[in-house]
């Protein structure tokens, strides 16, 4: 390799490439008719490139990426929309809340918080100081008298009505 | 997968629904309406859980059963009875809260009216009116929850 070559590599590279100015590829092409070494250094690099390259593209050609993708843009384009069920149904398929370690505790924690809350939704008035049955009483033409049995479960209301002494409660 | 979904959407609705129950107004309530008197000594068969509560609050020998109703009260809205000849008995339900009805009643006698109460009725629990005049004794009405 002369003094020439040297000054060349750099844009033998270039050349190889294809990236050079016009300039620039006629000053290499005028040099590689005369330079023997040069040409077989760009013949190496031919050879080494297509020794990376062939595999490749053989890959490549096996493969059926085009086929794929023409696949894939079809079923985008031709896929209906979702119904709301569908969607529903998705969402339920995909999200994590109906996976077991979630949903068991989950259903756990409910059903506690349920049994804990519902004594104070539905308790029957079961406080120490139960409200009075009678809230109130009157009668404009006889009298009355209220009263309940020791085991507090009747309220007795009574009216008193014309000579009704013999017959009151006990 | 299906039945879990299935539970899970029906939980809260039934939970609603438990909840909600007071909201839907319909009070089941029993009105028996008991005669009670000093002749003979019957006591009305139907009247067998009653008895004990009746002897120990009243000196009658005999307790006969005149009427019994199983009623479905609706909220602020009046139902008129009439227990014995000249007598009606009004009942207006104004409350349905916390398992407890609150109950307007009501009795007339013609067009007067001779008792007006407010009562509370929980469930399990019985309020006894009494005193009106009856033939040779007097009438009880027993009101009882059935919620």
């Amino acid at each position: 390799m002369g003094k020439d070559c040297s000054s060349l590599s750099t844009l033998l590279d270039k050349y190889f490439d294809g990236e050079t100015s016009q300039r620039e590829r006629e000053a290499v092409e005028a040099h590689l008719k005369q330079c023997p070494a040069c040409r077989e250094r760009l013949k190496f690099m031919s050879e080494v490139k297509e020794a990376f390259q062939r595999p490749v593209l053989e890959a490549l050609e096996k493969e059926t990426f085009p086929w794929l993708w023409e696949k894939i843009e079809r079923e985008i384009r031709f896929k209906p929309r979702e119904t709301l069920w569908e969607s529903i149904k998705g969402w339920f398929e995909t999200t994590p809340f109906l996976k077991k370690r979630i949903w068991i505790p989950a259903t756990v924690v409910a059903i506690l918080l349920i049994l804990l809350i519902s004594p104070t939704l539905f308790k029957k008035n079961s406080s120490h100081f139960p409200l009075p049955v009678v809230k109130y009483v009157e009668s404009k033409t006889n009298n009355v008298m209220v009263y309940e049995l020791e085991n507090g479960k009747v309220t007795v209301i009574w009216l008193f009505e014309e000579s009704e002494a013999e017959s009151s409660p006990s | 997968m299906n039945k879990t979904i299935l539970f899970l959407f029906l939980l809260p609705i039934i939970f609603l629904g438990f909840s909600s129950q007071e909201a839907w107004s319909q009070i089941p309530t029993r009105l028996r309406v008991i005669e009670a008197s000093n002749v003979g000594a019957t006591i009305d068969p139907s009247l067998k859980e009653l008895h004990g509560q009746l002897s120990s609050l009243f000196k009658y020998t005999s307790y006969r059963l005149l009427r019994d109703e199983r009623l479905h009260l609706r909220l602020n809205q009046t139902t008129v009875l009439p227990v014995h000849p000249g007598r009606s008995i009004e009942i207006t339900p104004l409350k349905f809260q916390a398992n407890t009805a609150e109950l307007r009643v009501k009795i007339k006698r013609e067009r007067t009216e001779i008792l007006d109460a407010q009562v509370r009725l929980p469930p399990g629990r019985t309020v006894l009116i009494g005193g009106p005049k009856h033939g040779e004794g007097v009438v009880i009405l027993a009101f009882s929850s059935l919620f």
